[in-house]
């Protein structure tokens, strides 16, 4: 069984034009779950999601705050987990996974990263055909 | 997910949404139902709206973005 996401066509700056494996997911943390938008990220070691993404699922971030270190640079981050909910109606699967939460003002897409997620899956980026692919192991 | 859900994710892949960009968007029932830079705030306008049906949250961003 697979599971299959169309890629989004998303406007770049100078009137280009780029796809992204933008999937559906739903992030929850105890009692509390939101349908997002999150971007697959086979470049990240980790998945990561924004301050506010992480205060509105009620995330832990007693943790201490450290570094993450990207391609613009290092940005705040403390590590924390949550629950990621992938599929369709035929095929759902649930994970706990890592977290880095970014503690600045940036927002962004939630990222899913490697740990915790590329582990779980075999992951077909196929951009002729403007998809995402998802085997479970 | 549920064919809502599914639906919600149809129309984030066709929708033009270049006038939210920097922003989070709620989007259910085929439409953009609250926007703005606060993902809470945006979800809560999206679950008075949308009362029990479903809503997807996403961020859209800026033309200038690119992700690395």
């Amino acid at each position: 069984m697979t599971l299959s996401f169309k890629y989004r066509d998303v406007p770049r700056a100078n009137e280009t034009r780029a796809i992204s494996p933008s999937i559906p997911i739903i992030l929850s943390n105890g009692g509390t779950r939101f349908e997002l938008i999150a971007l697959v990220d086979s470049g990240a070691d980790v998945s990561a999601i924004p301050r506010r993404t992480a205060e509105l699922l009620g995330l832990n971030l007693a943790g201490e705050l450290e570094k993450a270190f990207g391609i613009g640079g290092s940005v705040p981050a403390i590590q924390s987990s949550m629950t990621v909910e992938i599929g369709k109606p035929h095929e759902r699967y649930v994970l706990r996974v890592p977290v880095k939460v970014v503690m600045n003002d940036q927002d962004f897409s939630p990222l899913l990263g490697r740990a915790g997620f590329f582990d779980e899956f075999i992951i077909t980026f196929d951009s002729r055909q403007k998809k995402v692919v998802l085997k479970r192991r | 997910m549920t064919s809502t859900a599914k639906s919600n994710h149809e129309f984030f892949l066709k929708a033009d949404l270049g006038q939210y960009t920097g922003e989070w968007v709620a989007i259910c029932a085929n439409r953009v139902v609250a926007h703005g830079n606060d993902v809470k705030q945006v979800a809560e306008e999206a679950q008075r709206l949308c009362g029990s049906r479903k809503f997807l949250l996403a961020h859209i961003p800026s033309n200038e973005t690119m992700i690395f």
